[in-house]
């Protein structure tokens, strides 16, 4: 075959040929057999790079499921409507709990969990760069702004097992935990203990102020008392203000 | 419109060339759309992992599809795929000799009778699949982000650093003519011409 056919047929198939060009390709087709043979063995080489491509994107789709499954399991895998009754179950046992929880409640307690109902806001600098290190740490962060707390502390238990975990990690474990739909003020509270023990500078006031909310949770008062009165008495404290307030509901 | 949004953006990812990108859509695709698949296979008589292979294969029949350019959707995303899964689960309950009467409340969306043949795997087009890792590992990855990925070749230009869209287009026509030795003179494909 000729070099300018091959050039012909491979345009072709680029889609390069302008409509002229591919009503007299077309004829030729017809016309001329070993043309037409060097246009078969052209798809016939198309046709196999296509198939390596999809074996490839397999294995990509394959890595992309299991990702999906191991961090936090958010491939939604129950029936729709089966989904959507337990959606609308749940949201009706949160609402009787919710009521009889404020009801019962202390009135410090009360206080802390309307600050809970806010998450905090993590910004893009939060890990300082790290984030790209660590795929686990990434999703954590991606899920826990997404507001997908569940999947969030999955993820960050994940870096914490690893046992590369850096203060900021445990905080961010230590966040998920409290704002998933059944927290866990002990175990945030040991995450913020962890952040604090690494890096007694970073994340302090935040840490603090966490972890005072998550001490009323668990009912140790006292202990709550001494960090909030700290926050209160600080300067710089972005949180002396709620420090205060919770203190005075406290009875100080 | 949320939600139209989100589709628009998730075939713009699809359509980008951009591995990163296409991994994030069909992240989101995952996340979307694999409960409904699911659904449907398993409350007719498949099973979780019939039903992970399905949604697997209607990907890569959508990818292969979209990845164009030009292509234009005329239903929503989530309806043509899971069209695509539907046909595809019809397809292989026939090949299993049952007749199935699928229930759905899903729009009907008509699909080309060729849409499909990407999933057909041939002796020459795994033969041509395996010859393609031999071209060299910079012509293997130019000519599957030509051909396969709809990688622009300016992106190609730069991603193996050759200095113009011209070179890159050099290249790649380069990496096609070694293929097309390697499989010519490989005795298998030439039997595969002949059977």
């Amino acid at each position: 075959m000729e070099q300018i056919d091959i050039i012909l047929i491979e345009r072709y198939f680029e889609g390069d040929l302008n409509e002229q060009e591919r009503a007299v390709f077309a004829q030729r087709l017809q016309a001329d057999a070993r043309f037409a043979e060097a246009f078969r063995f052209e798809q016939d080489i198309l046709a196999g790079i296509e198939t390596a491509g999809n074996q490839r994107l397999r294995e990509r789709l394959d890595a992309i499921y299991q990702e999906e499954i191991k961090h936090g399991a958010t491939i939604r895998t129950m029936r729709p409507l089966r989904r959507w009754w337990m959606l609308a179950a749940a949201v009706v046992a949160g609402l009787l709990i919710g009521w009889w929880w404020l009801g019962s409640q202390p009135a410090a307690q009360k206080l802390a969990s309307q600050y809970l109902e806010q998450p905090f806001q993590v910004e893009d600098s939060f890990f300082r760069g790290e984030t790209d290190e660590n795929q686990a740490r990434t999703n954590g962060l991606v899920q826990y702004r997404n507001g997908d707390f569940e999947a969030a502390a999955a993820s960050m238990e994940t870096v914490v097992a690893s046992g590369t975990a850096k203060a900021g990690d445990y905080f961010l474990a230590g966040l998920c935990q409290l704002f998933k739909a059944s927290p866990d003020f002990a175990i945030a509270l040991d995450f913020f203990t962890k952040a604090n023990a690494l890096d007694p500078a970073a994340y302090t006031d935040e840490i603090n102020w966490y972890s005072a909310l998550a001490k009323i949770q668990l009912k140790n008062e006292p202990a709550a008392k001494a960090v909030l009165e700290k926050l209160a008495n600080s300067k710089s404290s972005r949180n002396a203000e709620q420090a205060r307030e919770l203190l005075e509901v406290m009875g100080k | 419109m949320a939600a139209i949004n989100e589709e628009q953006l998730t075939l713009q990812r699809l359509q980008s060339g951009d591995a990163r990108q296409q991994d994030e859509a069909f992240r989101l695709l995952y996340r979307q759309y694999y409960g409904l698949v699911e659904s449907l296979v398993v409350t007719n008589n498949g099973t979780p992992e019939q039903a992970k292979d399905i949604f697997q294969d209607g990907i890569i029949v959508l990818f292969n599809k979209v990845k164009n350019e030009d292509f234009v959707l005329s239903s929503s995303l989530k309806s043509y795929l899971f069209a695509i899964c539907r046909n595809l689960w019809l397809m292989k309950l026939r090949t299993a000799g049952r007749e199935p009467s699928l229930e759905s409340h899903h729009e009907h969306i008509p699909l080309d009778d060729n849409l499909f043949d990407t999933l057909v795997v041939t002796e020459k087009k795994l033969l041509i699949a395996e010859l393609l890792g031999k071209v060299g590992e910079d012509c293997r990855q130019i000519l599957g982000l030509f051909y396969y990925q709809k990688t622009p070749m300016a992106k190609i230009m730069e991603v193996f650093g050759l200095g113009s869209e011209q070179a890159a287009k050099n290249k790649k026509s380069q990496c096609l003519k070694k293929l097309r030795e390697l499989v010519l003179g490989s005795p298998f494909y030439t039997k595969s011409l002949t059977d």
